[in-house]
């Protein structure tokens, strides 16, 4: 892919991931990938940062006599993620509008 | 590399780099569940694909704002322009640097090393204080409580009395002592641990130089 991933659309995408369920760092970087080409060292940046800013909080779970580090969207990650949504949505339809020579329905 | 070579190098260049413990704890924590949860069949394409330990460990300490290099000058003029940054980062003369540091800290030794004294010399004024304070506290109260068992005998109540006053007496004194030798023995460790770190990072830069 040749588009550049802002921090802000990986912020919001690793945030839709763990919306779906909670989940642990290895699948949330898997799920990531299989979407664009980022490195495991980028995303742990930014869970890092989501963590920070109380948009995902963490529990340790065992697994398999090891522990497991699990990720949960706070209420207020709650929050960042539908205002996340409703940007992307935007953002999409202007983009769409021009690239695609598409009329902007619902702007 | 296997998973437990590339971890390891991974921690001690962020020890190497002066990251703080829990924040090393929390990145070798994350990269450990990577590793185990890519599987031990593919632990050199993950090794592979997070890069070599150097590179990552610059980036997480980037992250957290230390410049691997101790220089943030040359981090910004590496960011502007990376062909440039890579020459003079070839040109730099390392060895004259440090040879230079070295003199600074031989030439000033009488003055540091003065202060050294003093300051250790009061450290262990200190400590010594602290411990008479509570060898006597210790003493008071076993020797009450020893005199209130002997005066039991002769009088009942005098007695009962010089033992509760003993036992209150060892009583604080474990208050105070238990915090107090908590306190010193973190400071020895976090001390050892500092002193062992600033060795470890001088020998690997001459090493380097």
């Amino acid at each position: 892919m040749g588009f550049p991933i802002s921090a802000g659309l990986l912020d919001s995408m690793v945030l839709s991931v763990v919306d779906r369920e909670d989940t642990y760092g290895y699948e949330i970087t898997q799920f990531i990938r299989s979407a664009v080409d980022v490195s495991e060292s980028t995303l742990y940046p930014v869970l890092k940062r989501l963590q920070k800013n109380e948009l995902l909080e963490t529990y340790d779970k065992e697994y398999m006599g090891r522990n497991r580090r699990y990720y949960h969207v706070t209420p207020k990650g709650e929050k960042a993620l539908e205002e996340y949504r409703r940007e992307w949505k935007k953002h999409k339809n202007m983009v769409d509008r021009i690239l695609l020579e598409k009329g902007g329905e619902n702007t | 590399m296997n998973r437990l070579e590339y971890l390891t190098q991974l921690r001690r260049l962020l020890e190497d780099g002066g990251l703080a413990e829990d924040e090393i704890n929390d990145a070798m924590g994350f990269y450990e569940e990577i590793f185990l949860d890519a599987g031990a069949a593919h632990e050199a394409e993950t090794a592979a694909n997070l890069g070599s330990p150097e590179e990552l460990a610059n980036k997480i300490l980037q992250d957290s704002g230390i410049h691997p290099q101790g220089d943030s000058v040359f981090q910004m003029e590496a960011a502007a322009d990376p062909s440039q940054a890579r020459d003079t980062d070839n040109n730099v003369p390392h060895n004259g640097n440090s040879l230079s540091k070295l003199l600074v800290i031989i030439i000033t030794s009488p003055i540091w090393f003065s202060l050294m004294c003093a300051f250790a010399a009061i450290a262990l004024a200190i400590l010594c204080a602290l411990l008479s304070i509570i060898i006597a506290v210790f003493a008071t109260g076993f020797s009450l409580t020893i005199g209130g068992i002997v005066t039991l005998f002769t009088v009942y109540p005098a007695g009962i009395a010089l033992i509760g006053a003993g036992l209150i007496c060892i009583g604080l004194g474990g208050m105070i002592v238990m915090p107090v030798i908590r306190c010193i023995w973190r400071g020895c460790v976090s001390l050892f641990n500092k002193f062992t770190n600033f060795v470890h990072r001088f020998v690997s830069s001459k090493a380097v130089a």
